[in-house]
């Protein structure tokens, strides 16, 4: 049998917003509400939430 | 015999301001108001005792002018009115001024702000003339205002989301080393190389320049600038018989120049400058006078 256990790596965490927020910039927009699942948002806005204590 | 026809002066046909030291001309005012060189005597008088009459009156000072309404602003006119001559590009694809800090270093920062404002590719149509600025929201966000709304129907038409003069209606997102357009202004935010992290309320400016046939911009009031001296060969009107006046003018001063917007009114102020002695030409101006054999040909 494998093993029981699997590791999960950060980046495959679930991301759930701990507030609301609004990403606008060009073609997308994404309006974030507090809890939300973050999984379909770009890479490239991680760090901007991140900073703005979204995630 | 019979007299002479009378001699007169009939209008104003322009005025060319020429550099004393060399004569080189600075350009010429056409759209001119008028020209009027106003040599104002003063007679000294002696009176005394019972006598109701001067005894005697003597020459004093003549107040030497010259009164002139340009209508036109052409480049020379920054120089010699206001000490400064204006950069003027022409036929330019349009162009955005650097990002500028106004409140705080944190809105334009290489890494961790804007790193710079430029003109989107493709949406040169939409760049609208006017004066902008970028407010951080947050750490990531700004908002963009509009301090002039006279050009918005340009390319994309755009007006105000309110009356704090925003632009945005939703903030737009700065991420790192990617551009972020200002929507229907053909103007774009690139974000810095860095993690960005704004300090909220700092605010920087821009300036938007559409495509142009013509750009000027001019910087007045700096301390050392130089207004100089100038001559002038003011030009009347030549008259149905030919008859012609031109005045040479050698030195004169002049300093400010009004830009009245008045409603529906073109901008027609009156200058006076003053003219002043040349001791090489000995005088301060000659004054000729034709009246050619030849009327008109």
């Amino acid at each position: 049998m494998g093993n029981e256990y699997q590791e999960i790596k950060d980046d495959e965490k679930t991301l759930i917003a701990k507030r609301d927020f609004v990403i606008f910039q060009n073609d997308f927009r994404a309006d974030i509400k507090k809890g939300d699942d973050l999984s379909e948002i770009p890479e490239i806005y991680h760090q901007n939430l991140k900073t703005e204590g979204v995630i | 015999m019979a007299q002479n026809q009378p001699r007169h002066i009939y209008g104003i046909h322009e005025m060319a301001p020429y550099v004393p030291a060399t004569g080189a001309p600075y350009g010429n005012f056409r759209v001119l108001g008028g020209a009027s060189i106003n040599l104002s005597g003063e007679l000294i008088q002696l009176t005394g005792g019972s006598s109701p009459y001067p005894w005697s009156s003597q020459d004093g000072n003549i107040t030497a002018e010259l009164v002139f309404s340009p209508k036109e602003i052409p480049d020379f006119l920054f120089k010699l009115m206001l000490g400064n001559l204006p950069t003027t590009i022409n036929n330019d694809p349009g162009n955005v001024s650097s990002l500028t800090n106004v409140e705080g270093t944190s809105v334009q920062d290489a890494t961790t702000g804007i790193a710079s404002v430029g003109v989107k590719s493709g949406s040169e149509a939409d760049v609208k003339f006017g004066k902008y600025l970028v407010v951080a929201v947050s750490a990531t966000t700004v908002d963009v205002y509009g301090l002039s709304s006279a050009d918005f129907q340009r390319g994309t038409d755009k007006e105000y989301v309110d009356d704090t003069l925003k632009l945005t209606s939703t903030p737009l997102s700065i991420t790192a080393s990617a551009a972020v357009e200002v929507p229907g202004f053909g103007v774009e935010l690139t974000g810095g190389s860095g993690v960005i992290a704004m300090t909220t309320d700092d605010t920087a400016e821009f300036e938007a320049n559409p495509p142009s046939l013509e750009q000027t911009d001019v910087e007045i009031g700096a301390i050392g600038s130089c207004i100089p001296e100038f001559g002038a060969v003011i030009t009347s009107q030549k008259q149905s018989d030919g008859g012609l006046w031109i005045f040479d003018v050698y030195r004169i001063k002049a300093i400010g120049y009004p830009f009245g917007m008045a409603e529906k009114a073109f901008n027609e102020p009156e200058m006076t400058a003053n003219i002043l002695y040349d001791s090489a030409k000995n005088g301060i101006m000659k004054a000729r006078y034709i009246k050619p054999i030849v009327a008109c040909s």
